[in-house]
């Protein structure tokens, strides 16, 4: 066995090979928070149904919808993510934090100073200069007007059924 | 050059925020404050980049070499890529998952004997297995697998915004007929935990290790063209499954001792 063959060989290496493993098993069966290089390879293993809602965001820049079809999906993933991303960071990382504090009250870390460094110093209209570059990038043409909504949508049929109306996204603009 | 094209090097990227994650070491890391000096310092970013790049062909170089430089570098590298790897998974799409491979892959050039070297790829070859049976392991304990319209789920979610574009090019029609169809897209779901599960056989033999790197690569092509997710970063483990095969080198004195009992009989 090559555990036994590791602990003759080099006893060090197996105890940290017994502690990184047993970090794994447990940090798995916690079902939340990760160390990396331990991670949980759950992608995709929550349940997904056709009925479920989806988000989808809509760019409008220069007057014309940007299609999706015709881009990468890093392209796609920049148009679809970053928004979200954005629009959620200030309660994610305080919640984030929140809940790490646990661990750095125990070192005396959890200090007014150090909470400074999980939060961002970014104004939406600094977000907007840097997505309307990221998506000039993508059209390949300067932008004159830009315009993004927040589309809620399900499966029905073989094809989407709007949800709502689309929300007008107020931090994406042509300045 | 999968990174430079897609734009995904710090400096191209030019990141005004980042987004943390339940992670204890990324939160660790974060407390040295080197999140929001990448975001204000440009030239920071042009040096991670370089040293990102720079980096493995300085360790690749070491090692055709045999210079004695090689067990620094390794371990440079692979700290440094850990490092790299929590700051642009803040701060763009990438996922922390696809840089595992280059965390952990230097650390096998950070021996200084072909048995450590033999021990430590071991090592990662397991790594690699209990990342594709613990895969499997989550799609039964979070249910997925019993879930019937799962992978027809996941494919509506994972191209929204390619099928609300363009609902009738091929690649739309190819995902509506999944989505017409959710058991048989189901079938795809349950032969991809079949085939993560498999790699369990991996901790008990290496008879299989090249029908696993084929079982790794069909995994790495119907992942690309169904989910378009580029798992490209980890067919280097595949290396591990393939070096594997070659026998434990015998220490120094062990080979002395049976060299002296040879000349003795």
């Amino acid at each position: 066995m090559f555990l036994k063959k590791l602990y003759q060989y080099n006893k060090i290496l197996f105890f940290v090979v017994l502690v990184f493993l047993t970090g794994y098993i447990y940090l798995n069966y916690k079902w939340g928070m990760t160390a990396t290089p331990i991670q949980q390879y759950g992608m995709f293993s929550g349940k997904a149904f056709l009925k479920d809602t989806l988000q989808l965001y809509i760019v409008k820049a220069n007057g014309k919808k940007i299609e999706e079809s015709y881009i990468s999906q890093t392209e796609r993933d920049i148009i679809q993510s970053f928004p979200d991303f954005y629009e959620k960071h200030t309660q994610s990382n305080n919640e984030i934090y929140n809940t790490l504090s646990v661990f750095f009250n125990y070192a005396g870390l959890s200090t007014e100073k150090n909470r400074y460094k999980f939060v961002n110093n970014i104004t939406d209209s600094q977000f907007n200069k840097w997505y309307l570059n990221k998506i000039e990038g993508i059209i390949k043409e300067p932008i004159v007007s830009i315009e993004a909504y927040k589309q809620q949508l399900t499966w029905e049929s073989d094809s989407f059924r709007v949800i709502g109306k689309p929300a007008k996204i107020s931090f994406i603009g042509a300045e | 050059m999968w990174l430079i094209i897609h734009e995904f090097l710090l400096c191209q990227l030019q990141p005004v925020f980042f987004t943390n994650h339940l992670d204890f070491s990324r939160n660790i890391l974060m407390l040295t404050n080197l999140q929001h000096a990448l975001i204000k310092y440009p030239s920071l970013q042009v040096s991670f980049d370089l040293l990102y790049i720079l980096l493995p062909i300085i360790l690749l170089i070491s090692c055709i070499k045999n210079l004695k430089v090689q067990y620094p570098v390794a371990v440079v590298n692979a700290i440094f890529n850990f490092v790299y790897a929590m700051q642009i998974t803040s701060m763009s799409t990438l996922s922390i998952e696809g840089y595992i491979s280059w965390i952990l892959i230097p650390l096998i050039f950070a021996t200084t004997s072909e048995r450590a070297f033999y021990y430590m790829l071991h090592l990662i070859r397991y790594f690699f297995i209990l990342i594709f049976v613990s895969a499997a392991l989550w799609k039964f304990r979070a249910g997925g697998i019993f879930n019937t319209e799962q992978m027809a789920g996941i494919l509506l979610k994972q191209h929204t915004g390619y099928l609300w574009s363009n609902p009738d090019d091929w690649f739309s029609r190819c995902i509506r007929f999944f989505a017409a169809h959710p058991v048989l897209s189901w079938f795809i779901y349950l032969a991809a935990t079949i085939t993560e599960l498999f790699f369990i056989v991996g901790f008990f033999t290496k008879k299989y290790d090249r029908l696993l790197i084929v079982l790794f690569i069909i995994f790495l092509l119907t992942n690309f063209f169904m989910m378009r997710i580029n798992y490209i970063f980890w067919f280097i483990f595949t290396g591990c499954l393939w070096f594997a095969r070659y026998a434990e080198p015998v220490s120094y004195a062990r080979a002395r001792l049976t060299n002296i009992k040879t000349k003795q009989g």
